[in-house]
Parts: structure tokens; C-alpha cells; sequence
């Protein structure tokens, strides 16, 4: 597993999980043709991440003060990349959600109709402050420390999910075969 | 000795690293935050994990693994990246019997409230005391 840390402007950061010395499984990724492929591949990835968001959750500190909480705001991403080379590659990782759409479109709506224009502190804008500090400010590592406790975990989650989803996908477009 | 330590005896006995961080004999290179109103350049490092090694009789008493996060602030940016890339130099190429450093990721940043840009850098080391 190879996990990478996001730059500023990133707004994901995200864990590039490769599936190696599984080779009868990657055959029958292949096997399963490229949509039901990734389908399998991104649904298994998205479930052998679900202990490392459990864990960035119970790492992130936590204010009393009111306001949307960075811990509120993480969630899974997963994309299905495609074939690179002979490697079938989904991408799995822990997003800082935005604002509601309901709360960004009154703000838009504020801006545009009133010139009011509202700063809000939302974790997508201080998440990197916490997670890598400042010259001035304490670093609260959550989602490097989350990836390195889980990743172990995540890779055992990952081969038994990939084989049991597998094992169904090729059920399901070959009924007649055992 | 502490990861930290290691790391700030390491940085600082480098001849280039020291001149480029040294400043009325204060060597800057500090752990967790830097002090108030200290001159650019300087390094921070933190320690992210300091994990126990865990073998088949337990918990090892004289292996440990750390992420260490290396943070380098310069005015200028070919500055920051100059500092980083000698930190990093030095840190990669030191292996022995009882320490070992390799470079895990890296990325550019830039810190609003000093005005100061930086290169974040993760770092894995591992130290053997009983050697």
C-alpha cells in the first residue's frame, strides 16, 4: 500500500492501494471485463478503507466550539481509474466534504444579491492545518497516523472483499458455471 | 535517544545544513512549533507516529519505527526548496547499523500568517538501541 500526503491545494487526500501477489484474482478482474471490473475492484476498496476513515475520526481533535466539525466532514472517495498497463486501478481515500449545497447556494445568493460576502471556517479550508500544522501552529496528524495504524487491516479487508465480490461478479455473468 | 534527537543531531552535524539555518549561534531547526519572531530560515520537524515494532514475543524492546514530518521555511521559495533538498539529502543517505532514514513524501506549502513558504517532507526512521 502506498499512501501519499496531499499538498495545500489538494482538497483529497488519498491511499493507492496495489493489489499485488494476488494474481488469480487480478486474472479474473481482467476476466470480468472493464466496467463490472472496477465496479468489483472500487466497491472492495471503498469497504477495506472504511477502518482507516473510522480511525482518522477518533484521531481528529475536536472543539466545543459550535460550527461544522472536521470530523463530521469525512467521508470515503473512491474513483475507478481504468487499465494502466497490465494493473486494473481504483483509487480509494478520505475526503473533507463541502458545505451543504443548500448552505453554499444562500451564500452565492447573499453575495450576489447583497454584496455580503461570509467567511466561514469550514474544515475544508483548515483541514491541512491540522493534519500538517504551521511554523506557529502544532501539527494534529489524523490521516497519516489513521493510515499507518490501518493499513494492515485494510489490505486483509481488501483480499477477502475482492474475493468474495469476484466470486459473485463471475457468478452473475456465468449462472450455468460453478 | 528520542527520534527527535536523532534527527536534530543529524541536521544539525551537517556543515551546509547548520550554515543555512545558523543564526547568531542558534542553530533553527526546532521540534513541533517554531518560537516567536525567529528568523527565516529555519526547520521543524514533528513526529507523526512512533510506532512499537511488534514481533512474535511482543512488542520489541530495541526496534522502533517513526514518521517524522521535516518542515523547511524560507522568504523565498528556491530558498525553502534548497534547505529541503539538503535535509532530504542528508537524511536519505544516512544509514547504519542503528539508524536508518528514507524520504516518504513531500509537498509545497505555503504558510499565510508568517508569510513564509515551506516544503513538507515525511520521513521514516528506524533505530536499533540494543546495537
Amino acid at each position: 500500500m502506498h499512501s501519499s500526503a496531499p499538498g495545500r491545494y489538494r482538497r483529497r487526500v488519498s491511499a493507492e492501494i496495489r493489489v499485488e501477489g494476488l494474481a488469480d484474482l487480478e486474472a479474473k478482474l481482467i476476466c470480468l471485463g472493464e466496467v463490472a471490473g472496477l465496479k468489483v475492484l472500487r466497491s472492495a476498496a471503498r469497504k477495506s478503507f472504511a477502518p482507516v476513515l473510522e480511525e482518522a475520526k477518533r484521531l481528529v481533535p475536536v472543539s466545543d466550539a459550535e460550527g461544522p466539525h472536521l470530523r463530521d466532514a469525512l467521508a470515503l472517495t473512491t474513483k475507478a481509474a481504468g487499465y494502466i498497463g497490465q494493473n486494473v486501478v481504483a483509487t480509494v481515500g478520505i475526503q473533507v466534504k463541502r458545505l451543504p449545497s443548500k448552505v453554499r447556494r444562500m451564500l452565492r445568493k447573499l453575495r450576489k444579491e447583497h454584496g455580503v460576502t461570509l467567511s466561514i471556517a469550514t474544515p475544508r479550508r483548515y483541514w491541512h492545518l491540522v493534519e500538517f500544522g504551521a511554523s506557529r501552529t502544532h501539527a494534529h496528524p489524523f490521516i497519516r497516523r489513521a493510515i499507518d495504524a490501518k493499513k494492515l487491516e485494510a489490505l486483509n479487508v481488501l483480499q477477502s472483499e475482492l474475493r468474495k465480490k469476484v466470486e459473485r461478479a463471475m457468478k452473475k455473468q456465468h449462472p450455468g458455471e460453478s | 535517544m528520542t527520534f527527535g534527537e536523532a534527527l536534530y543531531g543529524l541536521l544539525s552535524a551537517d556543515d551546509q545544513v547548520a550554515a543555512m539555518v545558523r543564526a547568531n549561534g542558534l542553530v533553527k531547526i526546532f521540534p513541533d512549533v517554531a518560537p516567536q519572531g525567529v528568523a527565516q530560515p529555519f526547520v521543524v520537524y514533528h513526529v507523526v507516529d512512533d510506532a512499537s515494532i511488534q514481533t512474535l514475543e511482543g512488542a520489541s524492546a530495541s526496534l522502533a519505527q517513526a514518521r517524522i514530518q521535516v518542515d523547511c521555511y524560507a522568504k523565498a521559495y528556491a530558498s525553502a526548496q534548497e534547505l529541503a533538498r539538503r535535509v532530504a539529502a542528508v537524511l536519505s543517505r544516512y544509514t547504519t547499523a542503528s539508524l536508518t532514514c528514507a524520504r516518504l513524501s513531500g509537498h509545497d506549502a505555503y504558510d499565510d500568517e508568517a508569510m513564509l513558504h515551506r516544503v513538507v517532507a515525511d520521513f521514516s526512521m528506524w533505530k536499533r538501541s540494543d546495537l
